[in-house]
C-alpha cells in the first residue's frame, strides 16, 4: 500500500518554530489533485498539437512561395523572417 | 518600498505534494513568494505547480505564456494561475527551479493583479518556463496561498518557499 501524500502548510499567526506542520491529503484533495494533472497535460497536448500545425502551415505555405518561383531571399523579405 | 521577511520554509525528509502559508498578516502593501524547487514523480521534465487563494479556484482569470526547452511558446488565457518553476529529478543533483509569485494589494477587497515567473533551470532538455500575468477578483484580502504540484509530483526534501510582505 503507498503512503498517503502530505503537504506543508504553514500557519503565520503561530510562533516562529511552530509554524510547519505536515498534513496527509484527504481523499477529495488527492482526487482534485490527480483531475488537475490529466487536465493540465490534456491542455499541454493540445497547444503543441496547434504549434505543430502551424509549423506545417508556414512550411506549406513557404513551399509554395518557392514552387511559384520566389527566392528564399525575396520569401524571407514578404515574411519579415 | 521595503521588503519584511515573514518566513523561510524548507521541505523535509518526506517531501510533500503542496507548500501552504495560512493566516497571511493583512498589514502589508503587496505580496512577494519566492521558490527553489525540485520534484519527483510526474511525467517528464517539465513539472508545473498550481497556485490558488482563499482555498478557491474561483474568480481567476489569466494569461499565461510558456516554453519548453526554447523550442515553442504556447500562450493561452485561462482561469486557473500556473507556474514552470519545478526543476525535476532528473536534472543534475542540486539543482533546483525558481519561481517569483508577486501579487500587488493582496490584504484590498478590490481585484489583486499577479505576476508569476518562473523557469525548471533544467541542465537537461525539457526545460519548462512560464509568465503569467493575471487578476484575482475575490472579495477578500488573500490570508492563504497554496502551491501545489499536480499528479503524482512531490516536491523534494530542501526545497525553500520565502513569504515577503512589502511596504
Amino acid at each position: 500500500m503507498s503512503e498517503t501524500p502530505v503537504k506543508l502548510v504553514v500557519d503565520l499567526s503561530k510562533p516562529k518554530g511552530e509554524r510547519e506542520q505536515y498534513i496527509p491529503l484527504t481523499d477529495e484533495e488527492i482526487a482534485q489533485r490527480d483531475a488537475d494533472a490529466v487536465q493540465a497535460e490534456a491542455e499541454r497536448v493540445e497547444r503543441e498539437a496547434i504549434e505543430a500545425q502551424k509549423a506545417a502551415d508556414a512550411q506549406a505555405g513557404r513551399d509554395a512561395l518557392v514552387a511559384l518561383g520566389l527566392t528564399e531571399a525575396q520569401i524571407n523579405a514578404l515574411l519579415g523572417a | 518600498m521595503a521588503y519584511e521577511l515573514i518566513e523561510t520554509i524548507e521541505v523535509g525528509a518526506s517531501g510533500v505534494t503542496s507548500i501552504e502559508f495560512t493566516s497571511i498578516p493583512q498589514d502589508g502593501k503587496d505580496l512577494v513568494i519566492l521558490t527553489s524547487l525540485r520534484g519527483v514523480g510526474g511525467s517528464g521534465s517539465d513539472l508545473p505547480f498550481n497556485i490558488e487563494f482563499n482555498g478557491t479556484t474561483t474568480d481567476r482569470n489569466a494569461v499565461f505564456v510558456y516554453t519548453i526547452n526554447n523550442t515553442s511558446i504556447f500562450s493561452s488565457t485561462s482561469t486557473s494561475y500556473q507556474a514552470r518553476g519545478i526543476t525535476s529529478n532528473d536534472a543534475g543533483s542540486d539543482i533546483y527551479g525558481m519561481a517569483q509569485i508577486y501579487i500587488t494589494n493582496y490584504a484590498s477587497t478590490g481585484k489583486k493583479p499577479i505576476a508569476i515567473e518562473s523557469t525548471g533551470e533544467n541542465d537537461n532538455a525539457n526545460t519548462g518556463r512560464s509568465l503569467t500575468s493575471a487578476s484575482y477578483a475575490g472579495t477578500s484580502g488573500i490570508s492563504q496561498i497554496a502551491m501545489n504540484t499536480l499528479g503524482t509530483t512531490n516536491l523534494k526534501q530542501y526545497s525553500t518557499a520565502s513569504i515577503y510582505k512589502i511596504y
